[in-house]
């Protein structure tokens, strides 16, 4: 195939994908234009943000106590995997040691990060709800929330105690560039890869969901304001990468 | 990318296990690992170092095999 002819099916296929997605977007404006048609929907969704308010103490202490099981269950495990990796000469084992502490290490932290963010959000809905007020609020947030860093270095302690060549203080707003500055040529590459994987995965996410933040915007009433919120994200996502696209052209890698 | 090599035999040559090889190549034991499995090829400079380690040519470590597609496309 000519390249001329590459390039004009590449055209068509991506404009046919973008003319598909506004024919869609078009049809559901039709369906779910009517606020009154679909009012259920709305009915439900608050219904379901007010059982999570009402139900506030109870949730927080079950997010709380899967946090800490998830924590305590990992760092136990990746302290017996690290504790063999140096007592054992075989180096077969050796490396299915290391593969297990990379998995234990990802789920921690990902783990952590997950349920962070979780007890953080409805915390923020139960205020924003006028759900339950007071010092008991705010206890219940900040216990579950203080994990997250506690367990979050004693991993990371672990760690730089398996690899003594890893530096970085997870305390520190260098940590990640300490750590990455300390790996070695495998691993930077592995985190490479990793970072491009994570930005094309963020930049669909991004478009997603800005195009569902416009559709529930038709039969919710969350005003301008989420699509500028989404939208704002995904020019600025945009703009950071198209300045860091060009910053590293110019550096020597 | 097809690239076959001996460092297994080069390290058992010198009686290295793969973390001391690791520390005098300023690599993880895992990278080392990972280059015996054909899992990772080594940048230039790893390979250099390697090769002045186990006192060869890099060709003696490291073997290039062109796969059969790559003969069609020539």
């Amino acid at each position: 195939m000519s390249r001329n002819k590459k390039e004009k099916n590449a055209f068509v296929s991506m404009g046919g994908k973008l003319l598909f997605g506004a024919v869609i977007g078009g049809i559901i404006g039709v369906l779910f234009g009517d606020r009154k048609m679909y009012g259920w929907i709305q009915s439900a969704a608050n219904s379901f943000l007010e059982m999570i308010v009402i139900n506030y103490v109870a949730v927080m202490v079950v997010l709380a106590i899967a946090m800490l099981i998830l924590n305590l269950s990992c760092y136990v495990r990746l302290r017996a995997y690290c504790k063999e990796a140096v007592e054992t000469d075989d180096e077969e084992r050796c490396d299915v040691l290391d593969d297990k502490i990379e998995i234990i290490t990802t789920v921690s932290l990902n783990g952590n990060g997950f349920f962070f963010i979780l007890i953080f959000m409805i915390f923020v809905l139960n205020y924003n709800l006028g759900g339950v007020q007071g010092w008991s609020t705010i206890l219940l947030y900040f216990l579950p929330v203080l994990m997250y860093p506690l367990f979050y270095i004693l991993t990371i302690g672990e760690l730089k105690k398996h690899d003594p060549s890893k530096s970085g203080n997870p305390g520190s707003m260098s940590f990640q560039k300490d750590w990455l500055e300390s790996c070695d040529e495998a691993e930077q590459m592995q985190i490479y890869k990793l970072g491009y994987q994570c930005h094309k995965g963020s930049s669909y996410i991004l478009v997603l969901g800005f195009g569902f933040t416009a559709i529930t915007a038709l039969i919710f009433d969350v005003g301008a304001f989420a699509i500028l919120i989404t939208g704002g994200t995904w020019l600025i996502q945009t703009v950071v990468s198209s300045y860091y696209n060009i910053k590293y052209k110019k550096k020597r890698f | 990318m097809p690239l076959y090599n001996h460092l297994k035999v080069h390290r058992a040559r010198l009686g290295l296990n793969q973390a001391d090889l690791g520390k005098l190549v300023g690599v993880s034991r895992q990278t080392i690992s990972l280059i015996e499995r054909e899992d990772y090829s080594p940048s230039i400079t790893l390979a250099l170092k390697l090769a002045k380690i186990f006192d060869c040519q890099v060709e003696d470590i490291f073997e290039y095999v062109q796969e059969s597609g790559e003969d069609e496309q020539e």
